[in-house]
């Protein structure tokens, strides 16, 4: 059954994503056969029950045995639910982390209001000390880490990049109040707690978007209501400049290359739909809850070492 | 005959009392911020990592953005310093002036960058960016504020009621920014240019010491003497910070 037809689910890149959707499907339809039956009997309650001369209200409970028999079912059904479906699939998920043989990457997700920090340990494995009490963003250390011993060869990023085909550690913490750590397209939230560091693991099997809409492309598309790009280079202009238009409907084509070459006017933005998995905080933290989010690439083993070994903070060069 | 003697010597005496009263008891001090070891023993400016928000990285169309912790020149002459009075005002009373110091927020970044205000002066808070900023300000003495402000918003107007070093103004949402805000009983203060240089105009001739503050190097004093019209000059060396 195509439960995107119903309930649009955003793709799942996961390797686990599918037990968490299966999981939602199934409550769903048990909810729905709920549903009819009673949705069913309660009709057949007031039609049968309705006031009318010659018959007087019961006030004495009936005892009928049908009731225990749905009763027990009911019972039984969600224990199978809790049992067999759910604590399996939350054991394996937060129990049975990868052992070093499958090669983990570790990384700590340190919450702020309102951004997320990435810290990765570097060539030697090691992950320096960090005091967030320290750490000043505007000097290009978000997390105040300790640059002498371990902490040498760090990475502090403010993207979240890990391979694909590979478990990612997560350890997670928070230096000033509750975050939400959600990754809607991996299928993974979990709070973030400041005090704490709360490990989570999850691997993609996906690079977002390769396997699920391959054809589709960038384009621009209007946000108030009229379109005022003038398309450039192969980009095929769809509606003429200056006709009206319904917000968010295309209006330049990208052409042969794929890519839009235009440059936006006002009120106009380049619409990618495999767009960028993003982290959402999914736990009240502040005025600007929601608008913290995280950027993540999910990216080929080769891309993510490129990446690595790139990721020191660029020097600014002055005219 | 009497009364002429009497409005020309009265002429003459205000005259002189009004040349007298010009000529008293103003200079100024000037001078220039270096660093002691030269550009070589600043830290690295580094590229702003705008990458978490798209709207600042939009604003600036690929762009880049420098730091601005330490903005030090070929000659070692540092810019926003923050240089005050900090002692030989005696017990002079100063009124603040009507006009309101400005902090903008121009590209996902503060505008200055380093500034003072007076006791009881405005300071009228803006945002220039068709984005969210969250303006939170740390002040020690003062009381604590921490306001959102939407695009193209409304401006904040705060008054400060006591004397206060440099506090951080940062932004919520925008971790990268910072600006410092020094809070004076008196209009003695300027903030070293580019070229490290700064002007403190108008001061009583008098002793003085005078203090220069940077986010980094942290705080250094001289003494100097205001005697004449010709501007006193204060060339501060200033330690880079310890590794």
């Amino acid at each position: 059954m195509d439960f995107n037809l119903l309930y649009p689910y955003p793709p799942n890149v996961s390797a686990h994503g599918h037990q968490v959707d299966q999981l939602n499907n199934v409550i769903h339809v048990f909810m729905l056969v709920l549903f009819i039956g009673w949705a069913i009997f309660f009709f057949y309650c007031l039609v049968r029950f309705r006031a009318r001369t010659g018959h007087k209200s019961q006030y004495e409970l009936p005892h009928a045995k049908p009731s225990k028999y749905l009763e027990g079912f009911v019972v039984v059904f969600e224990a199978f639910l809790l049992l067999v479906l759910s604590m399996p699939a939350w054991s394996k998920v937060k129990n049975d982390f990868p052992t070093p043989d499958k090669n983990p990457l570790e990384v700590r997700v340190i919450a702020q209001q309102f951004a997320w920090n990435f810290h990765y340990a570097g060539k030697d494995g090691k992950f320096g000390k960090n005091d967030p009490k320290k750490g000043k963003a505007a000097a290009g250390d978000p997390i105040g880490l300790d640059r002498s011993g371990d902490g040498a060869d760090d990475i502090v990023s403010a993207e979240f990049h890990f391979p694909v085909n590979r478990p990612v550690i997560a350890r997670l913490t928070s230096v000033d109040v509750i975050h939400g750590f959600h990754m809607p397209l991996m299928r993974v939230q979990h709070d973030v707690m400041p005090g704490m560091e709360v490990k989570i693991w999850f691997e993609a099997n996906k690079i977002p978007y390769e396997d699920v809409l391959p054809q589709i492309v960038e384009s621009m598309i209007s946000g108030n209501g009229r379109a005022d790009t003038t398309a450039t280079g192969d980009d095929v202009q769809l509606v003429a400049v200056g006709s009206s238009v319904r917000p968010r409907t295309a209006i330049i084509d990208p052409g042969p290359n794929g890519k839009i070459d235009s440059q936006p006017a006002s009120g106009e933005e380049v619409f990618d739909p495999r767009g960028k998995t993003e982290i959402i905080c999914a736990q009240l933290c502040g005025n600007s809850h929601f608008k913290m989010r995280g950027a993540v690439k999910i990216e080929t083993a080769e891309e993510f070492e490129k990446w690595l070994a790139s990721a020191v903070p660029e020097v600014f060069e002055e005219e | 005959m009497m009364r002429r003697f009497v409005t020309l010597t009265g002429m003459a005496g205000a005259v002189a009392l009004g040349a007298g009263i010009a000529l008293a008891d103003e200079g100024s001090v000037t001078g220039k911020l270096t660093l002691k070891g030269g550009k070589d023993a600043a830290g690295k400016r580094f590229v702003l990592d705008m990458s978490a928000n798209e709207d600042c990285k939009k604003i600036h169309a690929g762009a880049k953005v420098g730091s601005e912790t330490e903005i030090v020149g070929k000659e070692g002459e540092i810019q926003n310093v923050l240089v005050y009075v900090k002692a030989g005002l005696g017990d002079k009373k100063f009124t603040p002036p009507s006009e309101p110091a400005e902090l903008d927020q121009q590209g996902c970044v503060y505008v200055p960058h380093v500034f003072g205000v007076m006791v009881g002066q405005k300071l009228l808070i803006k945002n220039t960016d068709p984005t969210l900023h969250n303006v939170h300000g740390l002040p020690v003495k003062n009381e604590e504020f921490n306001t959102p402000q939407p695009a193209e918003g409304a401006p904040i107007e705060k008054v400060f009621k006591r004397a206060e070093e440099p506090f951080l103004v940062k932004c919520d949402v925008h971790p990268w920014m910072g600006a410092y805000c020094g809070v004076f009983e008196h209009p003695y203060f300027a903030v070293t240019a580019k070229d490290g240089t700064f002007t403190i105009k108008g001061l009583p001739f008098g002793e003085y010491t005078i203090e220069a503050w940077h986010e980094v190097y942290g705080k250094k004093e001289m003494k100097v003497k205001v005697d004449s019209a010709a501007p006193a000059t204060a060339n501060i060396e200033m330690e880079p910070a310890k590794k």
